[in-house]
């Protein structure tokens, strides 16, 4: 999986799924985040549908909010026709809720 | 019933994707797409962004286009859907005085993640012609707003305004608590957020006295737990009201009729005070209504705070005798003539900042009760989730553990001070 980091962008959609799933299932296994938002990122890994792989475990002592907000952006620089995709809509539709939620 | 902009929305979205679809059903959601396309235009003319030209607002405004086009072609028909769109889209109308640019990104946000349920109620079903490439553009261009709002999403903050409570009829009736408390609550959040008319001390005395009652009744849905900043809430309202009390402007008589906004005040204030009821067997119905009503606490102490007295002080609406507010060199011949004619003063922001402190101080520890509030007990589908978000969000800001302790140490001073003065030589109100 590739690294996730500010200055790493990339287009490839297949490459950008499986970052952005293993973001938002880091964030969905952290304990600093409410039910709900551990829900929504849960369905947001699964909608990406694909193997996110191991989740590096230095992401648990990340802010859950920034891994869901880092997953989007990843989301957010594809292609818009690939942003397009059912399954990235409705991850990035999931990953805005979890924002909303309680923690 | 109240009700909000965020269950319009959800209401919408759920109804879109349950809905069967038949040519009624497309015609139905074509409508809608036409009203969510209204809502989406007035966004855009209020703004989404604080920078013009900004990309959003052009994303937005592309999108209302697109829909109003689309719905200019469908079939002229309202159902459920269109329906549901229309109030989603008035309640921003109703909305307007209390957003930001930010909070109308959120919603922009929320009305664009909706057109997506209903283009697929619509999918695949037009025949080729300009209806069907309308379609495609509202899907086009709701794809890219929601993109944009991955790279750039609302916060917990703005995304609240999707659960403020709209009131629906003006006068608040009715007998059953679980219904009157958030009716009420609609009504006052309506009544102190308004610009255009400014709330008497009287009406705010009664609406205080209201979340005082409020309050308290939030900090006895949890009666085991340790008493602290969330069981300090209703004393701090109170001590809103002593802040108070050496202001006029002439609404301290007796009233012949109340104002709706203060007769939803009066019957919150009964109906959490009904001789003879326990509140600890309130029954679960009340209690998760008290839990979601309490949500909306910090935010009427800061349309009161920002709205209501920083107008009193920008108009000089109040007087007060020279001897009940803080000295001042020009106003000796005032103080000397006590609590006569002559002795009143018009009172400005100086003067007012007990009554800014004491609203601060209730603010900070309505937070603590709501989220203490809604941490007691089962919440309901319909519980305000994005305002409790939002208040966790500000009470887990770094400051604001030190302030608590200082607003629960300043709430229980204020309260002593007015003690104080009822036996001393202030003119009692």
């Amino acid at each position: 999986m590739a690294p996730a980091t500010d200055d790493h962008r990339t287009s490839d959609p297949a490459t950008a799924r499986t970052e952005a799933a293993a973001l938002f299932a880091a964030a969905a296994r952290n304990d600093r985040a409410g039910t709900a938002a551990q829900l929504h990122c849960l369905a947001a890994s699964a909608a990406l549908t694909v193997l996110s792989g191991p989740v590096p475990a230095t992401t648990d002592a990340r802010d859950p909010d920034q891994l869901v907000t880092q997953a989007l952006r990843v989301l957010g620089e594809l292609e818009p026709e690939h942003f397009a995709h059912p399954d990235v809509l409705a991850a990035a539709r999931h990953g805005r809720r979890a924002l909303r939620e309680p923690r | 019933m109240a009700t909000s902009l965020g269950q319009l929305l959800d209401a919408l979205a759920d109804t879109a994707q349950t809905t069967e679809p038949t040519a009624a059903a497309r015609a139905d959601a074509g409508t809608a797409l036409g009203q969510l396309g209204r809502a989406l235009a007035q966004l855009r003319r209020d703004g989404v962004t604080a920078a013009m030209g900004d990309r959003r607002e052009q994303q937005v405004g592309a999108l209302a286009g697109a829909c109003t086009e689309l719905a200019a072609r469908a079939p002229a028909t309202e159902s459920t859907l269109a329906r549901l769109a229309a109030a989603a889209a008035d309640s921003l109308a109703v909305l307007h005085d209390h957003t930001t640019v930010a909070t109308r990104w959120a919603a922009a946000t929320a009305v664009a993640e909706t057109v997506t349920p209903l283009v697929q109620v619509m999918a695949g079903a037009l025949p080729t012609g300009p209806a069907a490439q309308w379609l495609a553009e509202v899907e086009r261009q709701s794809v890219l707003v929601q993109q944009t709002a991955a790279l750039q999403p609302p916060s917990r903050a703005d995304a609240a305004i999707l659960d403020r409570p709209l009131a629906g009829p003006a006068v608040v009736v009715g007998s059953d608590p679980a219904l009157v408390v958030p009716d009420a609550v609609a009504v006052l959040l309506r009544a102190t957020g308004s610009g255009a008319e400014l709330p008497s001390v009287a009406e705010v005395l009664a609406y205080t006295l209201a979340a005082e009652t409020l309050s308290d009744a939030a900090q006895r849905l949890d009666s085991v737990a340790e008493p602290g900043a969330g069981q300090a809430a209703a004393p701090a309202w109170r001590a809103v009201r002593a802040a108070l009390r050496p202001y006029d402007d002439g609404s301290r008589r007796p009233h012949h009729d109340a104002p709706p906004a203060v007769h939803a005040a009066l019957l919150l204030h009964a109906s959490l005070n009904r001789p003879g009821s326990d509140p600890a067997s309130r029954p679960e119905p009340l209690r998760a209504a008290i839990a979601a009503a309490a949500q909306h606490l910090p935010t009427l102490a800061t349309q009161l705070m920002y709205r209501t007295v920083r107008s009193w002080a920008d108009t000089g609406a109040l007087m007060a005798y020279a001897r009940d507010v803080p000295p001042r060199e020009e106003r000796v011949a005032a103080y000397l003539r006590g609590y006569q004619l002559g002795g009143l003063v018009r009172v400005d922001a100086v003067d007012l900042q007990p009554v800014a402190g004491a609203l601060h101080n209730a603010r900070l520890l309505s937070l603590a009760v709501a989220t203490r509030a809604a941490e007691s007990g089962r919440t309901t589908a319909e519980f305000p989730r994005r305002a409790l978000a939002a208040n966790q969000a500000l009470l887990g800001q770094p400051q604001t553990a030190a302030a608590l302790v200082a607003a629960t140490r300043e709430a229980g001073r204020h309260l002593q001070l007015a003690h104080g003065r009822t036996s001393g030589p202030t003119r009692g109100r």
